[in-house]
């Protein structure tokens, strides 16, 4: 029998949740990727705020509908051998130019592999599985919704836009590579149907999970040593109490209800 | 890469010689602005004494390899009134410039005598003025235009069949003909030298020549000229 129990119900924890979400701040990740035919350099950062968390005997509390705040930073970087075909003109001649004949040798030119660069900001409307995780670290004891699985990563929108972007950006990418002129229009096409609507949204997947996968919503944090009574005069000290184990669980009380455990020790 | 520059060759440039003077014509390749006229030369071109019926031009392609310049074939066996024509095979070589010596004296692509050819095929479009940066008044302006834009095949088959022709610039002393060309990406222009001005010459995009520097070669002036003319 724990010696202090803590009841949140849905409510609670909801009115916790904003603190929650700020506390955690702005995420930062960066990777790489290929996937035929590009290789993409990224750093994501984002935040999260709203949402409702509902609590789900046993022990899972779903963040419905929160909204993950991101900037992306994005090098698309590709061969454009692999998008249209490398320029081989034919050996030319014999031109007689008057005083003797020459012959023109063949060129075969390979496409150089060009960089595009591009910068996204948006949000995505995310719902998530999480778990509780109480923890003893440093001098608190914590207990955080720890993010599992993602049941809803909205991007739809995103996707067709940065598509567009992409496009947009093999133009200015193609500028001073010679003979591209008559190809550009083929280039364009090439990559953004290369990529495709499916890869950018499988890109944002695989970019936008790690910052979301894993995060933790502290919505309890308590020192383990803590002033219980303040002092009250010369002979009447602080009395201070250790909290020795802190545990959480989701459970049905008749309404869901998430429950803190605590042992304590003078 | 697309630099109208014949003092140094890029694998948009290619440049031919006409060797008529029986002898050794020993030669190197070296990046233009590293290496000053070469004491080696690793390479020759042989001209034998007897003329061929008819005039051949020999094709040595130059490329990159354990970090220096060669020539493929090193050595050239050719006849009298034979050409030579030099050319990188991969666009990835460095510029560079042929630099000799023979029976008539020095000679190399940094300074078009009569006899040579430089040529260059123009992969941006835009209007290139050239002119003669070691000084002689030779001028004219190329116009590169792209193929007009066309999502049919047959236009597209068009600009190809184009680019198979040259356009052909012939120098004469101070005159050049045509001195305007125009000529779509991807075409070839011949600046064929059939007489050059007192000294040779060079060809180069106005804006590559700096003022100060325009009558400054970057190889050594030749002994005579006369070796190149037929």
């Amino acid at each position: 029998m724990p010696d202090i129990t803590a009841v949140l119900d849905e409510y609670a924890v909801n009115q916790v949740l904003p603190a929650a979400q700020a506390a955690v701040g702005t995420l930062t990740h960066s990777g790489s990727m290929y996937f035929f035919p590009c290789n993409y350099t990224y750093t994501v950062s984002g935040s999260f705020s709203g949402g409702t968390a509902y609590l789900t005997p046993p022990n899972k509390v779903q963040l419905a509908g929160f909204t993950l705040h991101y900037s992306l930073y994005l090098l698309i970087s590709l061969d454009l051998s692999d998008i249209i075909p490398d320029i081989h003109i034919p050996p030319l001649g014999p031109y007689n130019i008057g005083f003797f004949t020459i012959y023109i040798p063949p060129i075969n030119f390979n496409w150089p592999t060009i960089t595009l660069p591009l910068s996204y900001s948006d949000t995505a409307t995310v719902t998530t599985d999480c778990t509780l995780s109480t923890s003893l670290a440093g001098p608190d004891w914590h207990v955080d919704l720890v993010v599992q699985s993602i049941s809803q990563l909205n991007v739809n929108q995103a996707a067709a836009a940065i598509l567009l972007l992409i496009g947009a950006a093999v133009g200015p990418a193609l500028v001073g590579i010679p003979l591209i002129g008559p190809f550009v229009g083929a280039a364009i096409l090439g990559i953004t149907t290369a990529i495709g609507i499916g890869g950018v949204l499988n890109l944002l997947n695989l970019m936008l999970t790690p910052l979301v996968a894993g995060a933790a919503f502290r919505i309890y944090n308590q020192p383990q040593h803590f002033p219980l009574m303040a002092v009250a005069g010369p002979n009447d000290p602080t009395v201070y109490m250790d909290l020795d184990l802190v545990t959480a669980s989701v459970v049905n009380l008749g309404e869901p209800e998430l429950v803190i455990y605590a042992d304590v020790s003078p | 890469m697309d630099t109208l520059d014949s003092r140094t060759l890029g694998y948009f440039d290619l440049y031919i010689r006409r060797f008529t003077s029986p002898g050794e014509h020993p030669y190197a390749l070296g990046a233009a602005a590293l290496d000053p006229f070469s004491a080696e030369f690793p390479f020759t071109v042989l001209v034998g004494d007897a003329a061929s019926a008819a005039p051949v031009q020999h094709d040595v392609d130059v490329h990159r390899e354990a970090g220096g310049l060669r020539a493929d074939p090193a050595e050239v066996r050719c006849a009298p009134g034979d050409t030579v024509r030099w050319h990188s095979v991969d666009a990835r070589t460095p510029r560079y410039v042929v630099r000799g010596t023979g029976p008539s004296g020095r000679w190399g692509s940094g300074r078009l005598e009569s006899g040579t050819v430089y040529s260059h095929l123009f992969g941006l479009p835009g209007e290139y003025r050239w002119l003669d940066p070691l000084g002689n008044a030779l001028s004219g302006t190329v116009e590169v235009a792209y193929p007009p834009p066309s999502e049919d095949p047959a236009d597209f088959a068009a600009w190809r069949d184009a680019i198979r022709t040259i356009s052909l610039v012939t120098i004469r002393g101070d005159s050049a003909t045509p001195t305007a060309t125009k000529v779509l990406v991807g075409q070839w222009v011949v600046f064929g030298v059939e007489e050059a001005p007192g000294g040779g010459m060079a060809i180069a995009d106005h804006r590559l020549v700096a003022p100060s520097a325009e009558a400054a070669d970057a190889s050594p002036p030749p002994k005579e000229a006369g070796d190149a003319v037929g």
